[in-house]
C-alpha cells in the first residue's frame, strides 16, 4: 500500500510530540505543494525519514474547485489517484469528500493514534494522552464530545 | 540555511550570531506562535462520519500486518 500525506496529520502528530509513533512504519509519500504548506508552519516535522518527498503533482482544477480544496489536498489527491490503492492521511473534511467521491481511501490522525495503539507501537496510555492534547496542542478541529468518543474507542483495546 | 528572527519595534532581531552576506536572499514567513497555538489548523471541524470511518478503518487495518 503507497501511503500518502497532506499536511494535517504530520502537523497534528508533530505538535503533540507523537509523530515518531503516531505515522505509519512505511515511506510516506508528500508531495511538494504539501511539503512546502508544511515548512511554512513547522518545518521541523519533515526532519521524519519516512517522509518522501515527491515532486509537484498537476492537479484536477474541476476537483479544486468543486469541493473547494486547497492545493496541498488536491495534490495529494492527485497523487494518490495516480497509484491505485493509495491511502491518503488527511483531516481536512472537504478532501475527505473528495476521496470518497474518487475512490481514494482517507483516514485521520485520530485513526492513526487508535490504530498504533492497537498495533502496540504505542501504550493504550501514551495513545490516550495524544488524543486529548489534539484539540488544543495539536490544533485539530475536533469537538470534545468526539474526542470522547476516540477516547472510548482506544479503551476497547486493553 | 533556515533562520529564526523576531519582529520587534518593526525591526527583525536575529541571533548575535548570525551574520547575513551581502546579497544574501531572505525569505519572510510571517507566523505567530501565540495565535497559531490557539487556533485549528483545519477551516472545517472533524465531523462524527470522519470520526467513524477513522474508528472503523483502525478496527480493520494494521499497518504492521
Amino acid at each position: 500500500m503507497i501511503v500518502v500525506a497532506d499536511a494535517g496529520p504530520i502537523l497534528h502528530l508533530h505538535w503533540i510530540g507523537c509523530l515518531s509513533w503516531g505515522l505509519p512504519p512505511t515511506p510516506i509519500h508528500v508531495v511538494e505543494q504539501v511539503w512546502t504548506e508544511i515548512t511554512q508552519h513547522a518545518p521541523q516535522a519533515l526532519a521524519d525519514p519516512r517522509l518522501e518527498r515527491e515532486p509537484v503533482v498537476d492537479i484536477d482544477p474541476d476537483l479544486q474547485a468543486k469541493f473547494s480544496l486547497q492545493l496541498g489536498e488536491t495534490a495529494a489527491i492527485a497523487f494518490a489517484l495516480k497509484h491505485p490503492g493509495s491511502l491518503l492521511l488527511t483531516d481536512d473534511a472537504a478532501a475527505r469528500r473528495a476521496c470518497l467521491s474518487v475512490g481514494v481511501v482517507a483516514v485521520g490522525t485520530i485513526g492513526l493514534i487508535l490504530e498504533a495503539a492497537r498495533s502496540k507501537r504505542v501504550s493504550v496510555d501514551e495513545a490516550l494522552r495524544a488524543l486529548e492534547h489534539l484539540p488544543n496542542k495539536g490544533r485539530l478541529y475536533v469537538t470534545p464530545e468526539l474526542i470522547a468518543r476516540a477516547v472510548a474507542a482506544l479503551l476497547t483495546v486493553r | 540555511m533556515e533562520l529564526v528572527g523576531v519582529v520587534k519595534d518593526g525591526k527583525v532581531e536575529l541571533p548575535a550570531s548570525v551574520h547575513l552576506p551581502d546579497g544574501a536572499e531572505v525569505r519572510v514567513i510571517v507566523t505567530s506562535e501565540a495565535l497559531a497555538a490557539t487556533q485549528p489548523f483545519e477551516s472545517e471541524p472533524i465531523t462524527e462520519t470522519n470520526l467513524l470511518a477513522d474508528i472503523a478503518w483502525a478496527t480493520g487495518h494494521r499497518f504492521d500486518s
